[in-house]
């Protein structure tokens, strides 16, 4: 058994979300609308307030208690400020399938620290999970959430025509896929 | 009342009947090889109950109809329109023809074709998208005709029989549609 830390890396630190506390700043990031779709859970975008964003959080707990998806806070070691959300969803546990979910406050560094985030979430879902794949989605006009994703080698499988509209047009909806073997190998390279 | 708008050429689309739709929706589920084309989870057997409580969940966020033949009013299958976007204009189609007999003589097809209809000219929507697993070779040929476009595959996504079966995107855009229309097809 290897005793690579699941829930530490160099920066961060996953902890169990507290939807008392985390919802109030949780809501002060919706006023990005991207990160208000993905509270919003399907519904048009708006800013949300703390009490919505709670009743999502509760949402999302009452799905982890039931095994449907694994959330996780994000928070700096060094401050201890929640900096993001991560969720492994939907999960399908007969297809060892689910989905990625990120959700972080758009500071100036944000993309470094998803990124590293990202890392920790593909080794729990791949190595603790034992999954065969995961999918994020991510709209078209996203280019930091599409890079995000290139960069930790992901795959683009799906492209949706014209199923995101945002700032007056169209855009697409990109489906990105890693494998558990393409998460091994690139493991392998990078511990070789 | 037959209504035009829900009419095509062979079967009509009628609003869901809980108690006869349930207990033939449990019938039908018992078609293990049915359950393996249409679902993403794992084939199971369910009581009148449990596709009671399934048609009522959420049943305001979607557009469930059963499919009627026009001959003799016999419900052949269902078709929803689920998973509304409303600012991008779009929506998932989902459809299974329960009854074994009526595969491959258009009933799907022209199932699909009405409700298509509704989604672009009552619904005002954009685009409709679905999703179908690899080995549903049967689906996809029908969705091709229709006019439904491939938008990529998530690979390997479904663990069935042993191995692993590609989950194909495809979608159809209101132009695209209009033309085929104005085509007559």
């Amino acid at each position: 058994m290897q005793s690579i830390p699941l829930f530490e890396s160099q920066n961060l630190r996953l902890t169990p979300l507290e939807p008392e506390k985390d919802a109030p700043i949780l809501a002060s990031w919706s006023y990005d609308l991207e990160t208000a779709y993905q509270l919003r859970q399907g519904q048009p975008a708006r800013p949300m307030p703390a009490f919505e964003v709670r009743k999502v959080c509760e949402q999302w707990e009452k799905e982890a208690r039931e095994d449907r998806q694994f959330l996780f806070a994000v928070h700096s070691k060094q401050s201890d400020a929640i900096l993001g959300v991560i969720r492994i969803c939907w999960m399908s546990w007969v297809n060892g399938a689910a989905y990625l979910d990120v959700l972080f406050n758009k500071s100036e560094d944000w993309q470094s620290i998803a990124s590293e985030a990202l890392n920790m979430a593909l080794r729990y879902a791949f190595e603790e999970l034992a999954l065969f794949r995961v999918t994020a989605v991510v709209p078209g006009h996203d280019q930091a959430a599409a890079d995000l994703y290139h960069q930790a080698n992901f795959t683009l499988e799906v492209r949706q025509r014209q199923a995101i509209y945002w700032h007056s047009q169209n855009w697409d909806k990109l489906y990105f896929g890693m494998l558990r073997p393409e998460w091994k190998m690139q493991q392998a390279g990078v511990l070789a | 009342m037959t209504i035009q708008q829900f009419c095509g050429k062979q079967v009509r689309l009628a609003y869901m009947d809980l108690e006869a739709d349930s207990a033939q929706w449990a019938k039908w589920r018992m078609d293990s090889e049915l359950q393996r084309l249409a679902d993403w989870g794992p084939a199971n057997v369910y009581s009148q109950r449990e596709m009671k409580r399934w048609i009522e969940e959420d049943s305001e966020k979607r557009y469930p109809f059963s499919i009627r033949t026009l001959e003799n009013d016999q419900i052949i299958g269902f078709i929803t329109l689920t998973g509304f976007n409303w600012t991008a204009r779009e929506a998932w189609l989902g459809i299974v023809i329960g009854e074994r007999g009526f595969w491959g003589h258009g009933y799907g097809s022209d199932a699909i074709q009405t409700l298509l209809r509704f989604a672009f000219e009552e619904l005002n929507l954009n685009r409709v998208s679905l999703d179908v697993f690899e080995y549903n070779q049967r689906a996809i040929r029908c969705y091709e005709k229709l006019g439904f476009q491939h938008e990529g595959r998530r690979r390997q996504e479904i663990f069935i029989d042993d191995r692993r079966w590609d989950d194909l995107y495809m979608g159809i855009l209101r132009v695209e549609w209009e033309d085929l229309q104005k085509k007559g097809k």
